[in-house]
């Protein structure tokens, strides 16, 4: 699904922000990325949705390139991946149905399938009876959970979250990384970037640990197959 | 969704848009419009006075006045001559006594021009030049072939004034076309910056957009139809204020024909220059917007 291998990130600066990344995430895996503020977690999962370039080494999504993808390539890339944002990313002009919905518009899906699977994800996350509601009229866990209804209406393969319970208490921190669970038992890759140590405890899931730039764990070690 | 949707559904989206500042969308295609009004209405200032000029008998007349003894068979033999030049439309030739007839008729001084012992008057050709050969500079050259003919004693040009005016019309026009391209540039810098600043207020959607992998083309596509809608609305404005500002020229234009004794009557904007007007707007809309976006659109990136 996601293979990085000897992935590096040098900014323009001069900063090393990640350093000689290898880790592999399939389709089964759930795993935590885990590091101080500065560590590089912001700065990997940034790779994987392109919006910044490796200075080094390969990205690997199926059999693309993340280091050399064209820019008119990036969007089919992007629809593929489903992204949760620790303050939502929501156009506070738009009902919560019509945030959802905008995944799908952008990817030409049809108004009916539209509807049927906006209801559908908002009924995932619980969130139905507010469909016309608008952003601004809900709490932050809710409107975390119009930004995982975006981000799995159009059926990711890989599900990206950078800190999604950072604002949160714990109780609905739990239902968010229970919501994430759940996807990743239906067959969808997930990638959490948290500070969150009681989640870590909880959930049992592989971890990735950062430290200055450089993985220092790696309970998704790289198979042999592509170190070779 | 099939692209045509997908399309409609952008097209009713950005008008949406729009509508829902209503203040400042007229302002805007009302800066639109009177920059597009007037080129038209100085076309068709220009293409009116065109028309006058027309029906003061427009076109320049060369009279060849030929020698004296040169015979009505001759007279007839370079009738055949020069109407076979291209560029020249028609010719008439007038002996001698057709002239004097003429010449009694009109004058009243029939029974005293009987007394004179010989017709003073000479046999000529009236030449009229083909349309596409009147202007000042060709009739000239014609002229000067005219006075090559052997039995031509003098070549005159008739209503030289047209002629200046036709060259006058002719300035006016170069200048209106120079105008109505300058006039364009700015309607292009109008709507293109509009169009940067409705990017510029949509900049997080446009992050978030291509963050969930919205193509250029779909962030492109609102601002599309933006630009071509106020350019649109921008020449169906501008039509109405030319048929007001002919409305209220019509009476100073008839009153100058009266003095002219024509029964010229203006012509406003036809369905054909209205179609053009609505053309050249909603394409300088476009092309303003597709500017506008490719220069902007591109620097927001989500980060």
């Amino acid at each position: 699904m996601i293979q990085f291998i000897n992935v590096s990130k040098r900014y323009p600066g001069g900063q090393d922000a990640l350093r000689g990344i290898d880790f592999e995430l399939t389709e089964s895996d759930m795993a935590l990325l885990i590091g101080h503020s500065g560590a590089g977690k912001s700065t990997l999962l940034k790779l994987i949705s392109v919006i910044e370039r490796p200075t080094h080494g390969q990205i690997l999504i199926g059999d693309r390139n993340l280091r050399s993808v064209k820019r008119r390539d990036i969007a089919p890339i992007r629809r593929q991946i489903g992204i949760i944002f620790q303050d939502h990313k929501l156009l506070n002009d738009r009902t919560v149905f019509d945030n959802v919905a905008l995944s799908l518009i952008v990817a030409g899906v049809s108004y009916k399938e539209s509807n049927k699977r906006v209801r559908a994800a908002l009924d995932k996350v619980g969130l139905l009876k507010k469909e016309n509601m608008m952003p601004v009229q809900l709490s932050g866990g809710e409107q975390q959970r119009v930004g995982i209804a975006r981000a799995v209406v159009n059926r990711p393969a890989i599900l990206l979250a950078d800190e999604p319970t950072g604002n949160l208490d714990e109780a609905l921190s739990d239902e968010i990384m229970d919501l994430f669970v759940e996807f990743n038992r239906i067959g969808t890759a997930v990638l959490i970037a948290t500070h969150d140590l009681r989640q870590i405890d909880r959930l049992n899931k592989p971890v990735l640990i950062l430290d200055h730039g450089k993985l220092t764990r790696n309970d998704l070690t790289l198979r042999e197959t592509l170190v070779s | 969704m099939s692209w045509f949707s997908q399309n409609k559904v952008e097209c009713i989206a950005s008008l949406t848009r729009l509508l829902q500042t209503p203040f400042s969308t007229f302002m805007s295609v009302s800066v639109v419009a009177i920059t597009l009004s007037l080129p038209t209405i100085m076309q068709l200032v220009v293409n009116n006075a065109e028309r006058l000029g027309q029906s003061w008998e427009g076109r320049p007349q060369l009279s060849v006045f030929l020698a004296p003894g040169t015979s009505v068979a001759r007279g007839l033999e370079l009738t055949l001559e020069l109407q076979a030049k291209p560029e020249i439309a028609q010719v008439e030739f007038v002996s001698a006594d057709q002239a004097m007839e003429e010449f009694k008729m009109l004058s009243g001084l029939g029974s005293a021009i009987e007394l004179l012992p010989e017709n003073p008057l000479p046999a000529s050709l009236l030449v009229l030049p083909d349309s596409a050969f009147d202007s000042a500079d060709a009739t000239a050259q014609l002229q000067e072939q005219l006075r090559q003919i052997a039995e031509a004693e003098d070549v005159q040009l008739d209503l030289e004034w047209i002629l200046r005016f036709n060259s006058m019309l002719d300035i006016i026009d170069s200048a209106a076309k120079v105008i109505s391209i300058l006039l364009a540039l700015a309607v292009v810098l109008t709507i293109s910056n509009m169009i940067r600043l409705a990017i510029i207020n949509r900049k997080e959607e446009i992050e978030i957009i291509k963050l969930i992998g919205g193509s250029d083309g779909f962030v492109r596509r609102p601002f599309l139809y933006q630009g071509f809608q106020i350019g649109l609305a921008g020449a169906l404005l501008a039509s109405l204020i030319t048929y007001a500002v002919l409305l209220w020229m019509k009476g100073p234009i008839g009153r100058l024909a009266d003095l002219y004794g024509s029964d010229f009557g203006a012509l406003g904007l036809s369905i054909q220059g209205l179609g053009w007007l609505i053309l050249t707007g909603s394409g300088l809309g476009l092309l303003a917007s597709v500017l506008s976006v490719s220069q902007h659109l591109r620097d927001i990136e989500p980060r």
